[in-house]
């Protein structure tokens, strides 16, 4: 499996900044993958996209693209990458068909992009002005720009902040297939949900740093509690205990707990990515 | 080619789209009315300052309008991470700002030509033109690209005008003594109005020399070594 970026000790700091934003991370996102850059607000996950989007320049440390210095790459480099932005950016007084016309035709070679309007349910209001747009339309007008050029390395910053469940599931669905056809996709986001159903494998960041690099099943392995909770009344109120799955069927209190009582609720004690996010995060913050 | 087709294609969209095409055209139109009830001889006489509003002043408030808008919504930045090289979309905003300088000079002039008969060299004028129109460009990118917004901007294009006023004024008023007159044609605005006179009457051939070669100069100085990098690092900033 080859990568499509390597990334090696790499630091930034803006000019105005006294820190590095980024402060030395390692990582490398394998070709035809989905990479999920994690991490709190400021973590420095949309500078880091940045900077692999040759958006920013003076970074020290290692990047290669297909093996070759990203700095020696031109502007043939977005030929074949596409870049979605955190923030939607359009012509507002523009029509939605207008504004990827113009973009569109700044490269060689285009995708079907009627059909990709029509998948996000933009087809319809493919006339009207970008200005008049509503949030959520407007992220996923922003979605079909990032793909114009039908790139093969695909940046997408939070690309479903703003979307109800239903767009915001055409969306990942749209991106699961474009990693079935080989594609390369490098995701920023800080929503549990998108990071469970996309991502091949997570590097969290916090405050300039990698604090985990793993896989979505090896993180909740490696955090999970396995416990199990139940919620029940007796004549105290409204009751919670928690007992650890291991042995629970021959575990006397619970059974016990289970004999005695009216249960309401059942739950088994898997630790969400939030929890994950919470933990991992907090460890830092506790340095 | 192709590319810079589109991308010139795309401004003037954009300029119609804003209004400023509009506005434009608007401020040429009360042109037309003043030069429609003046005698010939006042038509003559304003016709080449009305030219110099047009193509030199205004483009420079329309451009800056334009590219504050586009500043506003982050477009310029969208194009960074395009294959399309930056100079060619400065190129292409220069050409918006041709396309509608010399909208207003087919305006200004056909209504010179139309109410007072054909007293206007064409081919003289359609150059000079050019050479305004560059020559304002490229001092107007300076003063848009190093200012925060157009309210800024206005601030320092007034400071311009009255600056390349002046000479004009104290010429006008004698204060300068006759043998000094050509410094005022170190105002790019007063050598582009003695260009435009030169169309209609008879100018010294040295001024004209001089002011030719002056606003050949100015752009081909300014936009290669001030302006682009300017404009890469204001996009960039985004
Ligand atoms: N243009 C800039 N100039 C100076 N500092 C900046 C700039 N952009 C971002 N920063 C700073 O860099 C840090 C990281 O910002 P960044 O946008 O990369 O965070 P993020 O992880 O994407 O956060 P979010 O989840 O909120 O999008 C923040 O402290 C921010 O203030
Ligand atoms: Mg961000």
């Amino acid at each position: 499996m080859s990568n499509a970026f390597v990334v090696k000790e790499l630091r930034f700091k803006y000019p105005k900044n006294n820190d590095d934003t980024i402060q030395g991370i390692s990582f490398q996102v394998e070709e035809g993958k989905i990479f999920g850059l994690l991490g709190p607000s400021g973590a420095g996950k949309s500078t880091t996209q940045k900077i692999l989007s040759k958006l920013l320049e003076d970074y020290s440390g290692e990047i290669s693209y297909y093996g070759k210095d990203l700095k020696n790459y031109h502007k043939e480099f977005y030929e074949e990458v596409g870049v979605g932005f955190e923030m939607p950016v359009h012509f507002n007084k523009l029509t939605a068909l207008e504004n990827l016309k113009y973009f569109a035709g700044l490269y060689k070679t285009n995708i079907d992009y009627i059909e990709l309007l029509t998948r996000v349910g933009l087809y319809e209001a493919r006339n009207q002005l970008v200005g008049e747009f509503s949030k959520g339309m407007k992220v996923r007008l922003n979605f079909v720009r990032a793909l114009l050029n039908d790139p093969k390395m695909i940046f997408l910053d939070e690309p479903t902040a703003g979307l109800d469940p239903k767009n915001a599931k055409i969306i990942k669905d749209m991106i699961l297939e474009f990693k079935k056809q080989g594609k390369t996709i490098f995701v920023t986001t800080h929503l549990m949900g998108d990071v469970e159903q996309l991502c091949d494998y997570v590097v969290f960041m916090h405050k300039g740093r990698i604090t985990e690099t793993s896989t979505v099943r090896d993180l909740k392995m490696k955090y999970g509690k396995k416990e199990l909770k139940i919620e029940y009344y007796n004549p105290d109120g409204l009751k919670s205990e928690t007992y650890p799955l291991d042995k629970i069927g021959t575990n006397e209190a619970f059974l016990n707990a289970l004999k005695k009582n009216e249960i309401e609720t059942i739950h088994s004690g898997e630790t969400t990515l939030e929890d994950i996010f919470i933990k991992v995060t907090g460890d830092v913050d506790n340095e | 080619m192709n590319k810079m087709l589109h991308l010139i294609k795309g401004e003037i969209l954009r300029l119609v789209r804003y209004k400023i095409i509009f506005f434009a055209v608007l401020v040429s139109a009360i042109w037309v009315i003043i030069i429609a009830l003046s005698d010939e001889a006042t038509a003559l006489a304003l016709g080449p300052s009305l030219i110099l509003m047009d193509a030199g002043l205004m483009s420079v408030i329309l451009l800056g309008s334009s590219f504050f808008l586009e500043q506003q919504e982050g477009t310029l930045h969208a194009l960074l991470v395009t294959p399309v090289q930056l100079y060619k979309v400065l190129i292409a905003k220069i050409c918006s700002a041709m396309f509608m300088g010399f909208l207003s000079l087919i305006i200004v002039a056909g209504s010179i030509l139309i109410f007072h008969g054909p007293m206007i060299s064409i081919l003289p004028i359609i150059f000079y033109t050019f050479l305004v129109i560059l020559t304002h460009t490229a001092i107007g990118f300076l003063l848009i690209l190093h200012s925060r917004d157009f309210m800024a901007m206005l601030v320092k294009y007034m400071g311009m005008v009255l600056l390349f006023m002046l000479p004009v004024l104290l010429v006008a008023v004698n204060v300068v003594p006759d043998e000094y007159e050509f410094l005022t044609l170190l105002s790019p605005s007063y050598a582009g109005q003695v260009l435009f006179q030169s169309t209609v009457k008879t100018v010294e051939t040295w001024k004209v020399i001089f002011s030719v070669s002056y606003l050949a100069l100015i752009p081909g100085l300014l936009y290669p070594l001030l302006v682009y990098k300017q404009f890469v690092k204001v996009a960039i900033e985004g």
